[in-house]
């Protein structure tokens, strides 16, 4: 039926209809698309998130607070976060992604951060081609760094939204191409753009005791040393809510340090 | 004219579908939006209700501040216990102590004239120096008034060794002095302190620190009595001097060496008061702090950290910090003219 219409001399007005409603609304259709499902993988991401929360709630205390409890505010891991602003990256090989503002938001059940720059090929230059793009992710606290003890973070993407970039109004066949393209990435590899976030709070994994003397009073340095760890990580009201599990073990001399971070998730 | 009519007519439908189609899958986009909009708003609404209820949450967020450390008080009093048992255990003691002991006594004998009046003896002793060792037992941790915790350790303090320098002055009296001429000796001996159990009390001060909260030791300044003995070498040192004066033409009328020698070691038992050095306790910083600076990828992050306070509750002990970022440059004085 289709082929037969085409053939017709009289098809032509229909073809171009169908051809401007498919290309006017695939267009536009496509930009919201995308941008609705990131907003619709957002929203689901909430939706679970306060489930979850409602849920611990209804089952007892919200929070599992049993040992030591560290509640950092969404502005601060946003001005961290901003201050290393703005950065590159190329994802997945092939795209040089630039991302020049940060935006972090620790409410219902998850924290949420919102990653906005451009991206290009990143083996053509940026002005044949450039799309902005937002990265959804969840910041996800995988526990105390070994070394450090501070707390560490990687953002775990939920949703990519691609945007054309019109150069002096016009839309670039390349540029459909790489929003397209983009689209197809797999979230995993928009990782790389913060796969290492700290939180400016370390919880130290030993009690250093410092030598004392010489003098009327001797005493050897002697650590004791603590299991630390991650038990449970929540954000709502604005933060995030960290549970840690710390408990002491025998003391030790600092002669025989005990292995720092493996009680670290 | 028919082959046209249909022409036109499935083209139209044609166009139809295709407007159709994609209403269709814009309404099916913004569709579960706006019902996931409507039950992400009761999830909230919820929550929010039973988020309002939770102690922990309303009380960490009194405490306002970017980051807020909440520590159970079990947990402080453990690692306060831990610390101070490490601590005062295995406390190696050098005191140059310099102790004096003093003490005299009269001496009366029994001879066929009746009781006499022999003699003085004065005993002084000054213990140099004590080198020992303390042991702390488990010690117990309760929280007191105004942020502090309350502690009470029983420490041994192990058998201590040190120098004394024993000075013995013996003056005869009345008719002791025909046959017992006045004597005095002076020995450098080597003594003990003798092993006892001390009850320490004191406390420890919560305070907000730098980056974390810290327990400040508060021990008040109180004396021990330690007890010390001389080494068995060196009372055999003394008894020799003691019998080299009990003999007929020295004292042997009037001293009783086993008498004396009874007193000294009494009064030497009773010992002298020690105050056990302040550096014994030492501040303790909590494992949790803010600390001043984050990475974030590969990149640095300096930041400015600003202690709001410490709270005390039945709950727990909270630690609030203010943290900003530090843009480079705005730390750095202004040029000087």
């Amino acid at each position: 039926m289709v082929s037969s219409l085409i053939r017709s001399p009289t098809r032509v007005p229909v073809v171009l209809v169908l051809l401007l409603a498919g290309s006017c609304g695939c267009g536009r259709i496509h930009h919201h698309e995308t941008a609705a499902s990131a907003e619709a993988a957002v929203l689901d991401r909430r939706r679970q998130g306060l489930a979850a929360l409602t849920a611990a709630a209804r089952r007892g205390p919200l929070l599992p607070f049993d040992k030591v409890l560290v509640v950092a505010d969404e502005r601060l891991v946003r001005d961290v976060v901003a201050a290393s602003l703005p950065f590159e990256r190329v994802v997945g090989d092939r795209y040089r992604v630039r991302v020049t503002r940060a935006e972090v938001h620790f409410e219902d059940g998850f924290g949420l951060v919102r990653l906005d720059g451009d991206a290009s090929f990143a083996d053509r230059s940026a002005d044949e081609a450039r799309a902005d793009l937002t990265v959804y992710g969840e910041l996800d606290v995988v526990g105390l760094d070994p070394r450090s003890g501070l707390l560490r973070g990687q953002v775990k993407v939920i949703a990519v939204d691609a945007r054309k970039v019109d150069v002096m109004g016009v839309r670039a066949v390349v540029v459909e191409h790489l929003v397209e393209e983009l689209g197809r990435e797999q979230l995993e590899a928009f990782s790389a753009l913060a796969s290492r976030i700290e939180i400016p709070v370390r919880l130290e994994q030993e009690v250093a005791l410092p030598a004392v003397g010489p003098g009327e009073v001797r005493i050897d340095a002697a650590t004791i040393p603590l299991k630390v760890a991650v038990a449970d990580v929540k954000a709502f009201r604005g933060k995030l809510w960290v549970s840690v599990d710390v408990s002491t073990a025998a003391a030790s001399p600092a002669a025989a340090p005990s292995p720092a971070g493996s009680a670290a998730r | 004219m028919r082959r046209r009519a249909l022409t036109i007519l499935a083209g139209t439908l044609l166009v139809a579908l295709a407007l159709a189609a994609g209403t269709a899958r814009v309404w099916r986009t913004r569709r579960p939006d706006l019902q996931g909009r409507a039950e992400h708003a009761r999830l909230r609404k919820d929550f929010e209700r039973l988020a309002a209820r939770d102690a922990v949450v309303s009380e960490a967020l009194a405490q306002g501040g970017d980051v807020i450390l909440g520590v159970r008080p079990a947990l402080v009093q453990e690692l306060v216990g831990q610390v101070a048992a490490r601590y005062l255990d295995r406390v190696v003691l050098d005191l140059p102590l310099e102790a004096h002991v003093h003490d005299s006594g009269e001496l009366k004998v029994g001879t066929f004239l009746g009781r006499l009046d022999a003699g003085t003896w004065t005993l002084d002793v000054t213990i140099h120096r004590v080198h020992g060792r303390l042991r702390a037992r488990n010690p117990r941790v309760a929280a007191g008034p105004d942020n502090t915790l309350r502690l009470e350790v029983a420490v041994v303090l192990e058998e201590a060794h040190g120098s004394a320098t024993v000075h013995f002055a013996w003056e005869s009296h009345s008719l002791a002095k025909v046959v017992c001429r006045d004597f005095e000796l002076t020995r450098r001996l080597e003594g003990r302190v003798l092993s006892d159990e001390y009850t320490v009390t004191g406390g420890f001060q919560l305070s907000a620190g730098p980056e974390s909260l810290r327990a400040e030791p508060v021990f008040p300044p109180r004396m021990f009595r330690v007890h010390v003995d001389l080494s068995k070498e060196s009372w055999g040192q003394v008894r020799a001097a003691i019998d080299e004066q009990d003999q007929i033409l020295r004292c042997g009328l009037a001293l009783d060496p086993e008498t004396l020698m009874a007193k000294l070691r009494d009064r030497l038992h009773e010992g002298f008061d020690l105050k056990l050095p302040r550096s014994l306790f030492r501040p303790i910083d909590f494992p949790a702090s803010v600390r001043e600076s984050a990475t974030i990828e590969d990149r640095r992050v300096d930041l400015a950290v600003r202690t709001r306070g410490l709270k005390v509750t039945p709950g727990a002990v909270w630690y609030g910090a203010d943290v900003r970022t530090r843009i480079e440059g705005s730390a750095s004085p202004p040029p000087a003219n």
